[in-house]
């Protein structure tokens, strides 16, 4: 009993240090700037501004933002899931030499920085062959420099998501492939036709994780696109945008983040029963 | 099996296709320019005045890009530099003068101002921002000026004349000591408001400036521990405790939120006080006050535009720069974005749109900004530490600057 008790303590703290600041920035949001500068800390709106939404939105093209946003994090997380799915089976499941050293160096990926690769990342896509008026060897032009390409490359491979798709596909019992083999399917067949679809838990966790990080990116974004006119602006370049050199407005900028989290809730909600599942699934080894 | 890939295949081709980068035509000059801040109202402004130049200047056209202020603009000008795609153009402050033109990420233009018609228009004190090493890498087309902000109606409430804001430390002390309202030990109001810790500490450099006193001298050597620094930090230490709420430069100024009757501010930070009806008529500015027979001086940070080290087009670069600095241009940044002038013939213009105004320009022409030399980013971290223990009482004003220097002069070598 004390431990139940204790238990629903422990998880009331951890409710109310998650979701604390959410209200504060719900808050924040509907508050005038003078309630904001007030010297009292005001947690209830008084008056209740919803005109800071629309004025927020009206702060530069957020339906572009927002649909840049939507697009980069959409199609890096699609293609990720596939990449990652399609590496993780190789190394689960199909045998090749080096197979162990080169595992090692995919996992030695998620212990470098990204801040480390930033700037050779940012090289290769401004020397990226045969685009934005590049040349064979990647030189006279841009690149994939302001582009959409140049924003979702990046994202497609992922050490983590390798790593947990080969962890996942270890559990399958080995006798589908043989059976796959034996119906007349080939490696690729049998990843598309029988792993895959199966694959749901491990992707919906992938796909919640890479679309959160996709979405929440600011640098890549920020040294990637320089063409400015907002073509390719997303949402978190945006939010940046809520100040001056003297002041923030705080009140319009938590509106435009609850907007954003609004995106990020969606797909947590609708891959929630495969989040945990997903999570879970490289734990035992069966 | 057919249908998957068959998306895999449509998701594939209709993200390819935008990977083509438009070129502009061959015959026209296009120059990339990049600014720091990226505040709507800025950012509308310069999207107008490229517009005009463009209609004015066929054969060049101005391709527009912001980062926010801060870290984000570093790390964008460090990776376009790096990929050898470096901005043709571009608009930063004072930090970034020597280190960028010692790394040639930034090239003179003492040939091109030289022979520019706003060459002795141009505030000293403002030309002094963008000039290293006696040749002129940028100019400005922004100042932001700390300012010294008073409460009028407090003043009258404490019996002092509201027009005549201190001009002295003496006199500051003395204000401040009559404007703070205690009740018990709690300051409710505070008589001067300074902050104690975090952030630039620029309201410490204007005790420093309004003292006689600088942070390098000619020859560019790190000048921290001298005698008008231990003073400032003697004078405000003799006094803060008692009139001042403590708060961190990150969080709002007391005064913004009416809880203190004078502060040094940045003044574009008054804006929305000056919007609001409840202060109207009740917020006055001055020149920092200074120490007895010193000149009063203050902070004053600044944004220019600079040519950049990759730049094939400095003609047109400078011919860019040249517009966005004519007379018009300078007082169509006061009127719409009420950015100060940095020209000496617009000053009459600039207060004619609002008294204050006059102060403001007086704090452009009296400011010096952030220290132009290679260490600058060094110097602004450990002037931040010193002046926090200071204040905090870790350690004493001597000490504190001794170390300052020492600690400067290691991360030098």
């Amino acid at each position: 009993m004390t431990g139940r008790v204790a238990g629903f303590f422990l998880l009331m703290f951890f409710l109310l240090a998650a979701g604390i600041p959410f209200l504060i920035m719900l808050s924040v949001s509907l508050q005038s700037m003078e309630q904001i500068y007030s010297p009292s800390l005001a947690l209830l709106p008084n008056p209740v501004r919803f005109s800071n939404y629309p004025d927020a939105m009206s702060n530069g093209n957020w339906t572009r933002y927002l649909f840049n946003s939507a697009y980069v994090a959409g199609m890096s997380t699609v293609l990720s899931l596939f990449i990652n799915a399609m590496t993780g089976y190789a190394f689960a499941r199909i045998a090749f030499p080096l197979k162990r050293p080169l595992f090692v160096l995919i996992l030695a990926g998620m212990m470098i920085p990204p801040q480390v690769t930033l700037v050779p990342l940012f090289i290769q896509m401004k020397q990226f062959p045969l685009a934005g008026g590049n040349n064979l060897f990647g030189a006279g032009g841009t690149g994939l420099v302001d582009t959409y390409a140049g924003l979702i490359l990046p994202y497609i491979a992922g050490s983590f998501g390798v790593f947990m798709c080969r962890q996942f596909y270890l559990m399958f019992p080995k006798e589908l492939d043989e059976a796959a083999k034996m119906d007349g399917c080939g490696r690729f067949r049998t990843f598309l036709s029988i792993y895959l679809p199966l694959s749901a838990p491990i992707l919906g966790a992938l796909a919640v994780l890479k679309f959160t990080a996709a979405w929440n990116e600011y640098t890549w974004p920020l040294v990637m696109t320089n063409a400015g006119a907002d073509t390719l602006t997303t949402v978190q370049l945006a939010l940046t945008r809520f100040r001056n050199e003297g002041e923030i407005f705080w009140n319009q900028l938590m509106a435009a983040t609850m907007v954003s989290s609004l995106a990020i809730l969606v797909v947590f909600l609708s891959m929630q029963k495969y989040f945990v599942a997903g999570i879970l699934s490289g734990s035992v080894k069966e | 099996m057919k249908r998957i890939l068959t998306i895999f295949l449509i998701l594939i081709l209709a993200f390819l296709p935008v990977g083509c980068a438009q070129k502009s035509p061959a015959q026209d000059i296009t120059l990339k320019f990049v600014r720091i801040g990226n505040d709507a109202a800025e950012a509308e402004y310069w999207k107008g005045l490229i517009t005009r130049f463009e209609a004015k200047t066929p054969g060049i056209r101005i391709q527009y890009d912001d980062a926010a202020i801060g870290e984000p603009m570093e790390t964008k000008l460090n990776s376009m530099f790096s990929a050898g795609m470096g901005p043709d153009l571009i608009g930063h402050g004072i930090m970034s003068v020597a280190a960028r033109a010692v790394a040639k990420n930034y090239q003179p233009i003492t040939k091109y101002f030289s022979t520019w018609e706003g060459k002795d228009d141009i505030m000293p004190s403002v030309l002094a921002n963008g000039t290293y090493n006696k040749e002129v890498y940028g100019l400005a087309y922004s100042t932001t000026p700390f300012v010294f902000a008073y409460r009028k109606d407090l003043f009258a409430a404490a019996g002092l004349d509201p027009e005549s804001p201190p001009k002295t430390w003496a006199e500051l002390k003395e204000y401040a000591e009559k404007l703070t309202v205690k009740e018990g030990d709690r300051i409710v109001t505070s008589g001067f408001s300074f902050p104690k810790s975090a952030g630039n500490f620029v309201e410490f450099d204007c005790f420093v400036f309004g003292n006689g006193g600088r942070y390098y001298d000619a020859d560019g050597k790190p000048t921290i521990d001298t005698p008008e620094k231990a003073e400032a930090f003697r004078f405000l230490s003799s006094f803060l405790n008692e009139v001042s709420i403590p708060f961190s430069n990150t969080e709002v100024n007391p005064f913004v939120n009416g809880s203190a009757a004078m502060t040094l501010i940045n003044n574009v930070a008054l804006t929305g006080m000056l919007k609001n009806e409840e202060y109207k008529d009740k917020i006055g500015i001055a020149l920092p006050p200074s120490n007895e027979g010193k000149a009063q001086e203050t902070f004053a940070g600044c944004n220019m535009l600079f040519v950049g080290g990759d730049c094939k087009n400095p003609d047109a670069a400078f011919q860019f720069i040249a517009f966005a600095l004519t007379n018009e241009e300078v007082m169509k940044r006061a009127t719409d974005l009420n950015i100060p002038v940095t020209r000496q013939s617009q000053v009459e213009a600039f207060t004619a749109l609002n008294p204050m105004n006059a102060v403001r320009a007086a704090c452009v022409a009296n400011g010096t900004g952030m220290p132009r030399t290679t260490w600058a980013a060094s110097f602004q971290k450990i002037r931040n530490t010193m002046v926090q223990e200071v204040l905090y009482g870790k350690t004493t004003p001597e000490d504190a600057l001794k170390n300052a220097q020492q600690a400067l002069l290691d991360e030098i070598e």
